[in-house]
């Protein structure tokens, strides 16, 4: 047998699908040739791959699922088809139809008279919504709900009259498939099973007197928009927002994109096609930044860093030796993982790659993405490239608002966030990120802008002195700062970054006496001053918008970060470290929040409806002509659309 | 036959079956719990999305179930499932770009985690971080190939189907299903070459 011929059947063969004589054959070659051996091994090692995939069970509740749509799909539907259909295949739906009439009729009557004795205790409010449910061709959604009422208490059980509402108004545009599995859970039997169930007529008049509210929302409830508004009602009514139909569907379908993304199941050109900043930006979604950078995977490997010192941990491995953490060209997805500390965000992030772009998807509690945000702003190293395009100006912003009250990235993240659970130490002279901290010394970083020239902090570095944007100037980073830093230790991973970095939590802050010593283990939240155990809550800040008193600085040397005497420098730190526990808690997440709102007024609309508190932010990485060519398209769309909506 | 497990205890398919066309309902319930597991992984490898599968599986359920009466029992139940599966998750790719408007992030109850989801703390992370990162990718690896190549791996390497019941429920010869097959553990070998080496 040839090479050719045996390859064709190597795959049968590894399955043990082969007839006998010509696995014998296979055999026989595979006996006397190496190439082909390695290629049978490469065909069973990849077949082993996937049978070692983790098998996915059905969700518990699938089956209740299947349940309720089969008898949803066969109430009216049967009724209609069983005329098309031979006797012997439309037996199941006649069984069907058979069932459900005589309940419709009983539990519509008591829906009607339970309605109309409610409306008549309400008075004129609820007669209102009585009234338009009752004329017209509103009658319809007025019948469709009762019928759902019925569906609801054939269940037996639970269902709020906004499960039935929605119900109705599925029903209402006719469409049974509709996916919003909140309301069917909702409406969802806990005693049905599959054993059948009897009406139980008695929790109609409970739903019936839900309130005036509900029904009124009935009647008004017909549109092609009723679908995604369901689907989106709960974060919807949170919001206090009523977007147009069009506008809700581009969100949701950016979230689904979005939560498809963050699982590997969409492919970036799709991702890429849907997190546009123009499509972002349409949809309504004002956490867009974008980082124009002629260095893009320096870029990213700040951001890497930012997100580890916010204690986002990779579920992925940490990069190869050699590899490029941050710009690696596949997508690499991570999670947030409380280890222990109160501020992990529940969430995830993930990087995708496409033609020299990349996007940082992040979606997470709304207070972490309203820190991180704050703390990506508050980066000097991130501000680079074309500073002209929206977002710049909207992170050149936020960084003045950090100036202006005295914020820090120390304060912007708060108790835990930063060393729950896991090592964080400096292995160099870690002067450089003492100087980003709020109780920093006179004339350094953080103060009002104006003071250029002023030595300032490392935690500058990139910035010049008596730049455009006024920022303070910075001195050169030392070269003990760029020494090698362990900020994180996630089990045996140990993610080491090349540069030092500047913190984002005081505790980081004001180690760098222990910065020679074997970093400890951590399993608790605590944070280190000075030598101090601390607990996080000590650093947390205090909500208040005004501005904070000039520091309450110790008496001490200024800073001298680069070559300067040790006992010097640690005695400086200590006493920034106690100037940081006592200086007083910037406004942080919450100033920076409420001014955002102000300043992106605008310039950005924006619609947060992801739920359970959860934000989205989205990075765009990119080469400057690429935003330029952005640029360029929003001021177009400016001139076409003076107004941008903000808020809704 | 490959062995599945959940198939031996209780009624057989044909009695059940027969059961649920006479004007049983009830009797599809152990249908549906006997099948979900595998009909749910099949279609999740297929898609590549928990949401997706568990909306496709509903409806293969419903489908099945409308359709029970039209059931021969010239095959299997299983592969009459399967067929209808398979045949939802292709026609689901082609149209799912557009498809659907999706709700809020993906319930971590669904099912259980994808393998990209695992818990650092439930074992040794570094290992759990690579068991994620290798599944991940050879989902990837899956989801890249075309529909018919993914189909007949995912049935037979994930799902352990032999040759007859891959070809019984494509509705093509077993020599299609060899030779498709084949195909596609060479383009998943060039993919995956990577993890082959490590």
């Amino acid at each position: 047998m040839l090479c050719e011929q045996a390859r064709d059947h190597l795959s049968a063969y590894l399955d043990r699908e082969l007839a006998s004589e010509l696995s014998v054959a296979v055999r026989a070659h595979l006996e006397s040739c190496a190439d082909c051996r390695a290629l049978l091994a490469d065909l069973r090692a990849t077949a082993g791959l996937l049978g070692a995939l983790p098998v996915h069970r059905a969700p518990a509740d699938l089956a209740d699922d299947v349940q309720r749509e089969i008898e949803r799909c066969t109430i009216l539907p049967a009724a209609e088809t069983a005329h098309d259909t031979e006797p012997q295949e439309r037996t199941l739906a006649l069984r069907r139809v058979r069932l459900w009439p005589r309940a419709l009729a009983v539990a519509a009557s008591v829906l009607l008279v339970v309605g109309i004795g409610v409306l008549a205790l309400l008075g004129p409010a609820g007669r209102r919504g009585r009234l338009d449910v009752a004329s017209g061709p509103e009658t319809v959604p007025a019948l469709r709900f009762s019928e759902e009422g019925v569906e609801v208490a054939k269940g037996g059980a639970g269902g709020g009259v906004g499960s039935a509402t929605a119900l109705a108004k599925k029903e209402a545009v006719g469409d049974y498939k509709a996916d919003d599995r909140r309301d069917k859970r909702a409406v969802q039997s806990k005693e049905g099973g599959w054993r059948g169930e009897q009406a139980d007529l008695a929790k109609v008049p409970e739903r019936a007197r839900a309130g005036p509210s509900d029904l009124e929302h009935v009647a008004k409830a017909p549109g092609p928009e009723s679908l995604a508004e369901d689907a989106d009602r709960e974060t919807r009514l949170r919001a206090a927002e009523k977007p147009s139909g069009d506008e809700l569907a581009a969100v949701l379908e950016v979230q689904r994109v979005m939560n498809q993304a963050a699982n590997g199941e969409v492919p970036i050109d799709e991702l890429k096609q849907v997190a546009t900043v123009d499509n972002l930006r349409r949809t309504g979604y004002n956490n867009t930044l974008v980082i124009e950078t002629d260095a893009p995977a320096e870029a990213n490997g700040d951001l890497t860093r930012l997100f580890l010192a916010n204690d986002w941990q990779p579920v992925a491995p940490p990069p190869a030796k050699g590899d490029v953490y941050a710009g690696a060209r596949v997508e690499r997805r991570f999670e947030a993982k409380d280890k222990g500390g109160a501020a992990a965000p529940n969430g995830y992030y993930f990087l995708a790659h496409s033609d020299g772009e990349y996007v940082w998807v992040v979606v997470a509690d709304r207070d972490y993405i309203t820190r991180f945000s704050s703390q990506l702003a508050a980066d000097e190293r991130l501000r680079v490239g074309n500073e002209s395009g929206r977002q710049f100006q909207a992170i050149r912003t936020l960084q003045d608002e950090v100036r202006q009250y005295n914020l820090s990235q120390s304060q912007v993240v708060q108790g835990g966030g930063g060393t729950a659970g896991r090592e964080v130490r400096y292995a160099g002279k870690a002067a450089a990120p003492v100087a980003t901290l709020a109780g920093r010394a006179p004339g350094s970083a953080g103060t009002p802008r104006g003071d250029a020239g002023t030595p300032g902090p490392v935690g500058c570095r990139g910035s010049t002195a008596g730049d455009s944007t006024g920022r303070t100037a910075a001195p050169p980073v030392p070269a003990e700062a760029a020494r090698p830093e362990v900020i994180s230790k996630l089990g045996t991973a140990q993610v080491t970054v090349g540069k030092a970095y500047g913190p984002t939590t005081g505790q980081v802050a004001v180690q760098p006496s222990q910065a020679a010593e074997p970093a400890p283990a951590a399993p608790e939240p605590t944070a280190v001053h000075g030598g101090k155990a601390e607990t996080p809550a000590a650093t947390q800040a205090i909500p208040t918008l005004e501005r904070p008193a000039p520091a309450k600085e110790p008496a001490g040397p200024a800073p001298a970060p680069a070559g300067g005497e040790q006992k010097a420098q640690e005695e400086q730190t200590a006493s920034r470290a106690k100037a940081v526990t006592q200086a007083p808690a910037a406004p942080a997440s919450r100033a920076l929040a409420e001014r955002e709102g102000r300043e992106t007024n605008g310039r950005f609309s924006y619609v947060v409806r992801l739920p359970a508190n959860q934000d989205l932010l989205v990075i765009r990485v990119q080469r400057p002509g690429v935003s330029a060519d952005v640029t360029a398209k929003e001021a177009a769309e400016d001139a076409a659309k003076p107004t941008v909506e903000s808020g809704h | 036959m490959t062995l599945r497990f959940g198939t031996s205890g209780g009624p057989a398919d044909s009695e059940l079956v027969s059961q649920v066309v006479g004007g049983d309902g009830a009797a599809f319930g152990p249908i549906v719990e006997r099948y979900q597991d595998r009909l749910y992984n099949t279609v999740y490898r297929m898609v590549g999305s928990a949401e997706d599968a568990r909306d496709l599986v509903q409806e293969v359920f419903v489908k099945a179930y409308e359709n029970l009466a039209s059931f021969k029992g010239t095959s299997s139940l299983y592969t009459w499932l399967f067929r209808i599966a398979v045949n939802a998750s292709l026609s689901h790719r082609r149209k799912r770009k557009w498809v659907r408007m999706a709700g809020p992030a993906a319930d971590p109850g669904d099912g259980e985690p994808s393998s990209g989801w695992a818990d650092p703390a439930d074992g040794d992370p570094a290992r759990e971080m690579l068991a994620a990162e290798t599944s991940t990718a050879v989902q990837q690896a899956l989801s890249q190939l075309d529909d018919e190549h993914r189909t007949v791996v995912v049935l037979r390497d994930i799902q352990h189907c032999d040759y007859r019941e891959i070809a019984d429920i494509l509705g093509v010869p077993t020599g299609t299903v060899k030779s498709r097959l084949h195909r596609a553990r060479l383009l998943l070998r060039d993919k995956l070459q990577p993890l082959l080496k490590a």
